[in-house]
């Protein structure tokens, strides 16, 4: 560990500490309690081939057909001590007969007291949690509340770019200034995500509502360089997205405007500083590096414009450093959304790709692709919501050829889902 | 929303027959009643800069003579509630050394603080109908914010006199009974782009006349008091 991994480690390690103590002193029934929650049960039909779930290279979370599923069953308990503490642990479910799982998939403490006399504001977060990125996922348990699937950048962060860590945001809140505009910057630290970027480089982006459980591991397309004789031999056949590997802590920051009212504008970079000279049970360490950008804006006619862009690489080499897997790849959607009384429309377009910068042979990751996501939403009651979504991905991806499928493939899927908040 | 109403005091007579002094006396009262109703009343209209009515602006009077700032009724009930994960009304005024009462109307919880103004302040308010009770002993703005909801936005303006009231859809506040006396009239939004937010007069009052005001500046936008993503189940992400 080098002194700023160590000293980061004390940091988690003191924050731990506080919080116990502070929920110590606490009588039991001076903690609040809450439960909020998301049911999200869908009908769909997808023109496309195996879903990424099932170890294929379709872009969806549904295998070719029809498919009835409960495509999210999300539960949010939320406690609250003192006026500054909270923690929150959210479980979600997924039945739809390809990979049935129930499990965690964020849990975290938090301190965030009101800011101080200069509108200086401190809030503190630790556990399992994902980098502060999207811009889609802000309601209960991680949905969007624009669309059933989200952006394939926000999907993948909900496959494997989460992790055990400690984020701090220091904010000045322009009411103490008579202003309308906040500033934030965000420092994370973090560890248990060593093997982020390994499955964007074997089965490339996709469009999904699906977060992986804290337990699960994700299957990895079967690809030549796999074969026993392969360059790749030695990688397990499921990637463990949260696994600690190389004892070494990464980081993302991020700067923030807002405007109230108006709009919000964010940049940040991660990176998760992996030494991939490591592979433990055929799990290697990747070094990921990305910086994103992303906007949200009221625009006139009550239109809201949504836009995120991801750029960055990632690499895996074999224990003497040579490159196995050596990628650049880039993400970007606009999305924009129009409310009224009982009716949200939303419309989002999305460019993506990886482009394969390795000579390892028979283990092509290239891919470039668009997308487009029609999406009609009906509230029915406050909490109940039914909506219907259109997707198309117009992808190239020549890894295809592996599984004897058209590199160019256009796939196409068809939802309609009853979502009920609680 | 209207402040308070002033008492005058009665004229005394002498009088010889205790008939004739009960019956005048009476007269005299009602004489008295209907000419401080028709000369106390005082009418403001206040004007933005494109002279349309300007909507729930306060509007309050200072008198020049100390004395007038003492009255006897009682101030009215001040209350700002938390609705719909807004401060609703956007903006109360209450006088010095007059009590609030914060309501929470959502089933859930809100966390208010005072950003700004000579009050600094922060409570829970856990469940709905939980209340709170302040006491604003100094006067000033008082700009509120909520630390789970930051798009909730509200102000308290705490003024030291009883003549404050908010004018209506017209534009319009009326001040049922003032001494007579040279009065301040102050205007007041938190958006107003003057300094301190008000615009400062001085009137002769009671006028028969409306007093006409028009504002010397723009307001910047209001504040919605909502999430920049319209739905009704944000998590704090």
């Amino acid at each position: 560990m080098t002194v700023i991994d160590r000293l980061i480690f004390r940091c988690i390690c003191l924050s731990v500490l506080t919080v116990h103590s502070s929920a110590q002193s606490m009588a039991w029934s001076e903690v609040e309690h809450h439960v909020s929650g998301v049911v999200d049960t869908r009908i769909g039909y997808a023109d496309s081939s195996d879903s990424y779930l099932s170890g294929g290279l379709g872009k969806f979370s549904a295998n070719n057909g029809s498919q009835i599923a409960l495509s999210q069953l999300g539960l949010s308990y939320h406690t609250l001590w003192g006026d500054a503490w909270s923690s929150r642990i959210i479980a979600n479910a997924y039945v739809d007969g390809i990979n049935n799982g129930l499990g965690l998939t964020e849990a975290l403490v938090r301190y965030r007291d009101i800011p101080s006399e200069s509108g200086i504001r401190l809030d503190v977060e630790f556990g399992l949690m994902y980098p502060k990125i999207s811009l889609e996922n802000v309601a209960t348990a991680w949905a969007s509340p624009y669309s059933l699937t989200y952006s394939t950048m926000n999907s993948w962060l909900a496959e494997e770019v989460r992790h055990i860590g400690l984020s701090t945001t220091i904010e000045s809140l322009g009411q103490y200034r008579q202003s309308a505009h906040d500033f934030s910057l965000t420092a994370e630290a973090f560890m248990f995500n060593d093997t982020t970027g390994a499955i964007l480089a074997w089965h490339g982006w996709t469009q999904t509502s699906r977060q992986t459980l804290l337990q699960e591991t994700l299957p990895i397309t079967t690809i030549p360089a796999m074969q026993p004789d392969g360059m790749l031999a030695e990688q397990a056949a499921n990637s463990d997205p949260f696994t600690e590997l190389d004892d070494r802590i990464g980081a993302h920051v991020v700067a923030k405007w807002t405007w109230r009212n108006k709009g919000s504008v964010q940049a940040g970079y991660y990176d998760n500083n992996a030494n991939t000279l490591i592979v433990k049970q055929g799990q290697y360490v990747w070094l990921t590096q990305f910086g994103h950008v992303g906007a949200k804006w009221l625009l006139p006619y009550g239109v809201s414009f949504t836009s995120q862009y991801m750029q960055g690489s990632t690499l895996m080499t074999n224990t003497d450093g040579l490159p196995v897997v050596d990628n650049d790849f880039h993400s970007g959607y606009v999305m924009v959304s129009k409310r009224w009384l009982q009716h949200r429309v939303s419309l989002r377009v999305e460019d993506f790709s990886v482009t394969d910068n390795d000579e390892t042979p028979e283990d092509d990751n290239n891919e470039d692709g668009q997308s487009l996501t029609v999406a009609y939403q009906y509230q029915l009651d406050k909490p109940w919501f039914i909506q219907l979504e259109y997707n198309v991905i117009d992808s190239t991806r020549p890894a295809r050829k592996y599984l004897n499928q058209s590199i160019d493939l256009v796939e196409q899927q068809w939802q309609v889902s009853s979502r009920y908040f609680f | 929303m209207i402040g308070v109403s002033l008492n005058r005091d009665k004229k005394k007579m002498s009088l010889r027959s205790p008939l004739s002094l009960t019956a005048l006396l009476l007269l005299t009262q009602l004489a008295s009643q209907l000419f401080a109703q028709s000369v106390s009343a005082q009418e403001l209209l206040i004007l933005n800069q494109q002279g349309q009515a300007a909507v729930n602006v306060v509007v309050y009077l200072q008198p020049n003579n100390a004395e007038n700032r003492v009255v006897t009724a009682q101030p009215a009930k001040a209350e700002v509630h938390q609705k719909d994960k807004q401060f609703s009304p956007y903006i109360t005024v209450v006088q010095k050394g007059q009590e609030v009462a914060f309501v929470n109307e959502d089933d859930i919880t809100h966390h208010i603080y005072s950003a700004l103004g000579p009050k600094r302040f922060s409570f829970k308010l856990r469940h709905e109908q939980e209340q709170q009770l302040i006491m604003f002993e100094t006067a000033g703005h008082v700009s509120m914010g909520c630390n789970i909801h930051d798009w909730m936005s509200g102000h308290l303006l705490v003024v030291d006199t009883p003549f404050y009231a908010i004018t209506d859809s017209q534009g319009k506040v009326v001040f049922n009974a003032l001494p007579e006396d040279d009065f301040t009239v102050s205007v007041w939004h938190p958006q107003l782009k003057l300094n301190d937010n008000q615009q400062l007069q001085t009137f002769h009052l009671p006028n028969k006349q409306p007093i006409v005001i028009t504002l010397e500046a723009e307001f910047d936008s209001i504040p919605k008091q909502q999430s920049l993503d319209e739905f009704e189940f944000l998590e704090g992400y």
